[in-house]
């Protein structure tokens, strides 16, 4: 049997029952999409919509949670996952698409970049390509994840003491050099904080510190300890399913986290100017300690500010 | 009254007697319990919570044991139970299907 659908009463409000923003489609399980949104996972609704963030009436999330895809908003690449750093010959990150043989998974289609993106279950799609160009031990890393404005660099909203589930899909090249050598990626998860002089968002806040490799951490077993983690695996070349869980520190130690980022790094080039490539699928982002206190607004049809907050 | 919605959670199931007794304790909010075996995921609970009034503050945190996603066509995605998710097209869908992939240029999927 499939889980059951949402069932959600009439709102006095709706458009219609199916409309975008009537209550049959709002108060919906932690995250949000839009066509619009530079970031699709971003605590969206009218709250930000002023700010140009995020669509007034989506508010379903998808199979991706909280992640943000790589590309999928017409032809505007969509920040963080839009430039790469660390340096080397042949370095880039780019889409690709696989007409068969991705893991049997629910994910966006980014194909349809003129149209809204829907999601559905298939062995077809866009992945994020990375190559490293840089030699082996050599890392190179998606920016946009520290010191940026909103829209360049947060992927959602959190809270000190959330706890975050974050999986993907990985695999290497079976082409030449990834095949013939060590190649490692890693997921970094970092909490952010926000200077109002600056109006960045950055992972040096107050009480920050490395929670270091997250190991096998599980949804019930969180790594803690740090204010932002990382996961790192060695790939294979068939898709292997990653997953990392961590709960950033509570207010007494980080008490300006109002926000989370993430960052994919190729932690081995190939050198030479022929770099490594890696792909990566379907990477989904969800918060497992929700708090129901945000549940208030009395004057604004808006989205509490808190992940999981209630969104009207 | 009026249902502004519904939030759902999947959880332990020790956890469902601390979630009832805090919803219980506000009328504008309440709470059913199912067990997830009918959506064949063994052993635990999915709680709906559904909400009244969207005024009223209930403080609790909820600690979900799996994670799920709400989709736009109303279905739900657990995380984990992807590959229980399997395709099955019309003949006509699959014509369609396949024509989509003839028209999509792409890089050689193997390497």
């Amino acid at each position: 049997m499939a889980f059951p659908p949402f069932q959600s009463g009439p709102d006095p409000n709706a458009q219609s029952s199916t409309s975008a923003g009537s209550g049959r489609n709002s108060l919906m399980h932690q995250a949000w999409g839009s066509i619009y949104s530079r970031h699709v996972a971003l605590l969206g609704g009218s709250l930000l919509y002023g700010f140009n963030i995020g669509h007034a009436n989506y508010n379903y999330d998808d199979a991706e949670g909280y992640f943000t895809r790589f590309n999928y908003h017409h032809s505007v690449s969509p920040k963080p996952f839009d430039a790469i750093g660390g340096g080397g010959t042949g370095t880039l990150i780019q889409k690709k698409y696989y007409s068969s043989g991705l893991t049997n998974l629910r994910r966006k289609n980014e194909q349809y970049e003129a149209t809204p993106a829907g999601s559905t279950i298939n062995t077809n799609g866009y992945v994020t390509e990375i190559r490293n160009g840089r030699n082996s031990s050599q890392e190179v890393y998606t920016l946009g994840y520290h010191n940026e404005a909103i829209t360049d660099c947060v992927m959602c909203s959190a809270t000190p003491g959330s706890v975050w589930h974050c999986t993907w899909y990985g695999r290497k090249s079976n082409s030449s050099p990834s095949n013939q050598q060590t190649v490692r990626a890693s997921m970094l998860l970092f909490s952010l904080g926000y200077n109002s002089g600056t109006n960045k968002y950055v992972f040096t806040h107050s009480g920050y510190s490395s929670g270091g490799d997250t190991g096998a951490s599980t949804i019930t077993s969180p790594k803690t300890g740090g204010s932002y983690y990382t996961k790192q695996v060695t790939l294979t070349t068939s898709w292997t399913k990653y997953e990392m869980t961590v709960q950033f520190p509570n207010a007494a130690t980080c008490p300006d986290i109002v926000a989370l980022s993430a960052r994919m790094d190729v932690d081995d080039g190939g050198g030479s100017g022929t770099p490594t490539k890696t792909y990566w699928d379907r990477p989904t982002l969800h918060l497992v300690n929700t708090n129901l206190t945000d549940s208030q607004t009395t004057t604004d049809i808006s989205l509490g500010d808190n992940p999981g907050g209630i969104y009207y | 009254m009026t249902l502004y919605g519904r939030r759902r959670f999947i959880i332990s199931g020790s956890e469902a007697p601390n979630i009832k007794s805090l919803i219980d304790s506000k009328p504008e909010w309440s709470a059913s319990f199912h067990s997830t075996s009918s959506c064949d995921i063994p052993n635990l609970v999915y709680c709906d919570i559904d909400i009244y009034d969207k005024n009223t503050i209930v403080s609790v945190t909820i600690n979900s044991e799996r994670v799920c996603s709400y989709l736009k066509d109303d279905s739900w995605v657990v995380e984990g139970d992807e590959l229980k998710n399997q395709v099955f097209m019309s003949p006509d869908d699959h014509e369609a299907h396949l024509k989509k992939l003839f028209d999509t240029n792409h890089d050689n999927d193997n390497e």
